[in-house]
């Protein structure tokens, strides 16, 4: 069947529209192909040859990128994997337990959502200076594991799930753990995955918490490490090299997309892969 | 008898030769640049404020090897000042920490700071320098450059309008009319504008030209009290009035950050860009290269003085020693050690542009046959700041600059303006007191 004329505007405008959203990120990666000398006299010069990976080499010729790379894999995916755990757990209790002061607990979670980061930021450091846990991967990932949000969604999805299954699962003498795990957990999935990718790309962008935390560039995550290595005025005289850096930064996450994309398109749309 | 005195002589050596050395933590922003220069020890082969005091640490730790060991903490430069309240709220501190000679006095007032009297010898200090790091009767920092507002020129269009002298440099202003009537006349025999302004989101432009400008008209941002900010007097007025009546009349480039002010010039833009002394390197460069609007057609020289006396914006890095009450003796000594190394160093950081905080350094024939250098040592004398014990000077010029821009940009109303940005800074002023006070 050929489309008809409006199914086609609504092509064209959606062509267009995915052109403007991809413009800034191919010009962040063309001006990472040009050398810092000559983006520093002219921008424009990224309409023309020559190019360099020059900026990608020097990022990779500081050894210490790599324990970087492996810093954020291990803390963004320990703290996604501890987020979709603690978020299920309290979302499930909420939803379906009963206990006294569940309606005062539940709005104490949600209030987290309103306290902005940088008015905890300083008694989170003592506390976890006290504790001697500053410099270490418990250090840069159990702050971040208190996410009300990610216990809302989950609240809120275990709650859509009809109880006739979980009665079901009772009269065949199922645990609630048992009824948790292998009967409600599996329906959240594309919540979990909602979740998951929220929580990973926070992880993996995180800035404020691992600067006051990891002081020890061997404990450096990767937006921190990268961060570190510009000079006072890379935004004149490393314009390229900025750039490259915000490109290597966006690969992992990029090259999780390219894997999950299935599921995590599922996730957005509601629907199963 | 031979035997256990050569066994108590093999524990001995042993034993120092597997002492570990002293490891003292050097915080500093710069950026990290050990993947170029991490073997590198001497630092006439870099020029870059990143490479040279990389290079610097690495001889200090060659020279010590086995003694001292210096560990680089680097942090990004906005971020750099955050990540040290916070360390200093945890109690992770470093050993020694860069800092501008600006932020100073806050940490100085919360006591903060080791005094460094006897540690380092003051008398060689600059004026400037000395001024930037003296508290209370104590020295609390090595001061480590000055850096400064400068003119960097574009001979060639200078010279198009008529305005070099017999020697081939620029003809610079003498009066705020006369630096009207060269910049209207530069605009006519050129068609371009005189001044490459850096006018978007960077007030610091605005602020350092007005702190210039009224401290060469013998007057002060402060002149009761340290608590508070003046912006109502004629001599305020006078120099937003200059800065406005210059925009206004199109003798600037409009719309231009950091990075596009910079283009512009190297592109031929514009006369003057008034900008700091970090750029005389890549300028130099960009000079000494054929086939541009700056080839051999570049200077650099101290922002004119157009009222009674000499006066420029200038800051300082210095280093400083935390209070540690974890520190041990030999860390101390150790952290001494590198700051004297540092200080004895001053000419190799003033390759970057930077001015020596040493006045030996900045008289000597070395420092004087580096390009533009010979022209530029009185800056050293005559760099100015707000008072050192004003407080969040940071914040305070970030508003007076805002204020500024207002004015000039913006075309907001000139008394108005100024009272509203007085209101503001001293709101802030008078928070910082209330703080410090309880």
């Amino acid at each position: 069947m050929k489309p008809s004329l409006f199914d086609r505007v609504l092509i064209a405008a959606a062509i267009a529209l995915a052109i403007l959203w991809m413009l800034p990120l191919v010009w962040v990666f063309v001006l990472s192909l040009k050398s810092n000398a000559v983006l520093m006299e002219r921008t424009d010069a990224v309409f023309s040859t020559p190019f360099t990976l020059r900026n990608y080499a020097d990022i990779l010729a500081n050894p210490a990128v790599f324990r970087w790379v492996l810093n954020s894999c291990v803390v963004a995916g320990v703290q996604t994997l501890l987020v979709l755990l603690l978020s299920s757990l309290a979302g499930y209790g909420f939803a379906r337990c009963e206990f006294r002061g569940k309606r005062v607990v539940f709005a104490l979670v949600l209030a987290g959502l309103a306290v902005p980061e940088p008015a905890v930021v300083i008694p989170l450091h003592r506390f976890f200076a006290d504790l001697g846990l500053h410099n270490s991967y418990a250090g840069l990932i159990l702050p971040r594991l208190a996410a009300p949000f990610g216990v809302f969604l989950m609240t809120q999805f275990f709650k859509a799930i009809p109880r006739e299954l979980e009665e079901a699962a009772l009269m065949d003498n199922a645990s609630r753990w048992t009824i948790f795990w292998r009967v409600i957990l599996p329906l959240t999935l594309p919540a979990q995955a909602t979740l998951g990718i929220f929580s990973f790309l926070a992880a993996w962008n995180d800035y404020l918490w691992p600067l006051i935390s990891a002081t020890r560039p061997e404990m450096y995550t990767l937006t921190l490490g990268l961060a570190s290595t510009q000079t006072n005025f890379a935004q004149s005289e490393g314009l390229g090299f900025l750039m490259a850096q915000a490109v290597f930064a966006a690969l992992p996450v990029l090259v999780l997309y390219a894997f999950f994309q299935r599921h995590i398109v599922a996730a957005v749309s509601g629907s199963r892969p | 008898m031979k035997r256990t005195l050569l066994a108590i002589a093999a524990a001995l050596f042993t034993g120092a030769a597997t002492a570990a050395p002293v490891e003292i933590t050097l915080a500093r922003f710069f950026g990290s640049c050990d993947a170029e220069f991490g073997q590198v020890t001497d630092p006439a082969r870099v020029s870059s404020e990143c490479g040279i005091v990389t290079v610097l640490t690495n001889k200090f730790n060659a020279q010590q090897a086995g003694r001292i060991r210096v560990n680089t903490q680097v942090v990004e430069h906005s971020a750099y000042y955050p990540q040290l309240g916070a360390r200093i709220v945890g109690g992770d501190l470093p050993t020694i920490a860069i800092m501008h000679s600006s932020v100073l006095g806050d940490f100085a007032k919360r006591d903060l700071l080791q005094p460094l009297d006897g540690a380092l010898d003051a008398t060689d200090f600059t004026p400037h320098a000395r001024h930037g790091v003296s508290f209370g009767g104590h020295v609390l920092a090595l001061p480590y450059d000055s850096h400064a507002m400068l003119w960097h020129i574009n001979l060639g269009l200078m010279k198009q309008a008529g305005l070099v002298d017999a020697a081939g440099h620029a003809r610079l202003p003498t009066s705020p009319q006369a630096l009207l009537d060269q910049a209207r006349a530069f605009k006519r025999a050129t068609g371009k504008p005189y001044f490459v302004w850096l006018t978007l989101n960077d007030p610091s432009f605005f602020a350092r030209s007005v702190l210039g400008l009224v401290n060469q008209q013998n007057a002060s941002l402060f002149p009761k009290t340290d608590q508070a900010i003046d912006l109502g007097t004629p001599e305020v007025r006078a120099a937003v009035s200059f800065m406005r009546t210059v925009y206004a009349e199109g003798l600037s480039t409009r719309n231009m950050d950091y990075s596009a002010a910079l283009q512009a010039f190297m592109a031929g833009a514009g006369g003057v860009m008034p900008n700091g002394t970090w750029l005389l390197g890549q300028l130099n460069d960009r000079a000494a290269q054929p086939g541009n609007p700056l080839s051999r057609a570049y200077e650099a020289l101290p922002e004119p003085t157009l009222y009674a006396r000499p006066a420029t914006w200038a800051d300082s890095h210095v280093w400083v020693m935390l209070r540690n009450a974890k520190q041990t003796p030999a860390e101390r000594e150790a952290a001494h050690q590198f700051l004297r190394f540092l200080n004895d160093e001053s000419l190799a950081w003033a390759r970057t542009g930077q001015l020596p905080a040493r006045q030996s350094a900045v008289d000597s024939a070395a420092f004087k046959a580096l390009p533009m250098r010979a022209s530029l040592g009185p800056v050293a004398q005559v760099g100015t700041g707000l008072p050192p014990t004003v407080a969040r000077q940071s914040r305070v010029m970030g508003l007076l600059g805002e204020t500024v821009a207002a004015i000039v940009v913006s075309g907001e109303p000139l008394e108005a303006t100024l009272a509203k940005g007085q209101q503001r800074i001293n709101r802030l002023l008078e928070r910082e007191s209330r703080f410090l006070a309880r």
